[in-house]
């Protein structure tokens, strides 16, 4: 019996409520050129039983979920984990996914809130001499890069000493370029209380990088 | 004089998108523009910051196949249980165990072990006595395995009792799915056990 079939009990609502809506049916599901179609489309047809819809929402969204864990944890197998766990714990909650929001939006919460939880039991990771040092000694001006990247790494062990909502926020916002609508429908609070954060974030920044 | 902007009003002043009036204030107080200039030398800082370094493009096959055989296990565990649903799964446990007896016992009979009537037969099991008799070949039991059949008849009702002295197929198939592998095993080497007596 196949994983995607032992759950298949559990789908079984959302199944009947993607049928109701007229979306994908699993035999339909078979036809939908999946690679090119929507978010939506995907979680309807993963609703209605098609795993491989699953499969391309994974494709889809890795590389976005692996930065995000990749920006808190800044190691390459911690963000690897995250982001499995992210997909692990989408595979089980998509049937709570109401699509009020872009899927990303709720990958990206499902991704804080796993990041957010690895940040809770474990303390924050000093960065790798070697990611500090990785600067192309070719580059025209091989001074500047290495104090850009001295300056970059300067940053990034700032932004790993933020409170962790405050740092989220911020990553969100700069790296991931999500509005503040966004980054409070993934943090789950208002939008105010979200630039709030940020702006708390940028100063809390402006004297950690300071001192 | 208005006054100076709020926490957020220095954001949306940072994304340019302040409102009106407040800009008013901004032009003329050096406080807050000069705090708005500290935040974007700050956000320009942070932008420096952000590189991820790209894996190598074999670990995005690699991590597909990984989130696959996580959701695979994750599935493969049960659900944690609520209490009542636990009296359940423990009932359904306990018919399989007693079919699974009853298969035992069959064995042993059909492998022609030794049958000799035993006083325990007599044993009153409720409601389901009437289906149990000398005849029916169960005397071949000694003490403790009789008295083990019986505990575990008195607990069923007539109608599962009769499913386990006449299991179906089905309801064997039933039973053997819902033990856990070591159970499966344990029965395996019972069963094994009792055909091998049977034999020598």
């Amino acid at each position: 019996m196949g994983a995607y079939t032992a759950v298949a009990v559990e789908q079984r609502a959302g199944m009947t409520a993607a049928r109701r809506a007229g979306e994908a049916t699993p035999r339909q599901a078979d036809h939908l050129d999946l690679a090119a179609a929507e978010d939506r489309v995907l979680v309807a047809a993963f609703l209605a039983g098609s795993r491989e819809a699953f499969d391309v929402i994974v494709t889809r969204h890795q590389r976005t979920v692996y930065q995000v864990c990749f920006r808190f944890v800044r190691n390459h197998e911690e963000a690897s984990d995250l982001a499995q766990d992210v997909f692990v714990r989408a595979f089980k909650g998509l049937k709570n996914f109401k699509g009020d929001s872009a899927l990303s939006t709720w990958l990206y919460r499902v991704g804080v809130n796993c990041c957010l939880n690895r940040l809770a039991v474990k303390r924050p990771a000093t960065e790798p001499i070697d990611s500090m040092q990785l600067v192309d000694q070719r580059s025209a001006d091989p001074l500047r890069a290495v104090m850009r990247g001295e300056k970059a790494t300067e940053v990034r062990q700032a932004i790993g000493q933020l409170p962790p909502k405050q740092r989220a926020t911020l990553l969100l916002r700069v790296y991931q370029e999500l509005s503040h609508e966004e980054i409070a429908g993934v943090m789950g609070c208002s939008v105010g209380a979200a630039k709030a954060n940020l702006f708390h974030a940028l100063g809390n920044l402006r004297r950690l990088l300071q001192s | 004089m208005t006054t100076h902007l709020s926490n957020q009003e220095f954001v949306d002043a940072v994304d340019l998108v302040l409102a009106s009036d407040r800009v008013a204030h901004l032009t003329v107080c050096a406080a807050c523009r000069a705090e708005v200039e500290a935040l974007r030398a700050v956000l320009a800082d942070v932008s420096q910051g952000g590189d991820v370094p790209e894996p190598s493009p074999l670990f995005w096959d690699h991590f597909q196949s990984r989130v696959r055989a996580e959701v695979q296990s994750e599935a493969a565990v049960p659900a944690r249980l609520s209490w009542w649903a636990t009296l359940g799964s423990a009932r359904t446990f306990l018919a399989a165990g007693a079919t699974v007896a009853a298969a035992v016992i069959a064995v042993s009979l059909y492998t022609g072990g030794s049958v000799e009537p035993g006083s325990s037969a007599a044993v009153s099991v409720g409601e389901t006595s009437e289906l149990l008799g000398p005849e029916d070949g169960f005397a071949g039991l000694d003490g403790v395995e009789w008295g083990f059949v019986t505990d575990v008849m008195e607990t069923l009702g007539p109608d599962e009792a009769r499913d386990v002295l006449v299991p179906t197929r089905h309801a064997m198939d039933a039973a053997f799915e819902s033990l856990t592998t070591a159970e499966r095993d344990a029965f395996v080497r019972l069963l094994t056990a009792e055909m091998a007596e049977g034999l020598e």
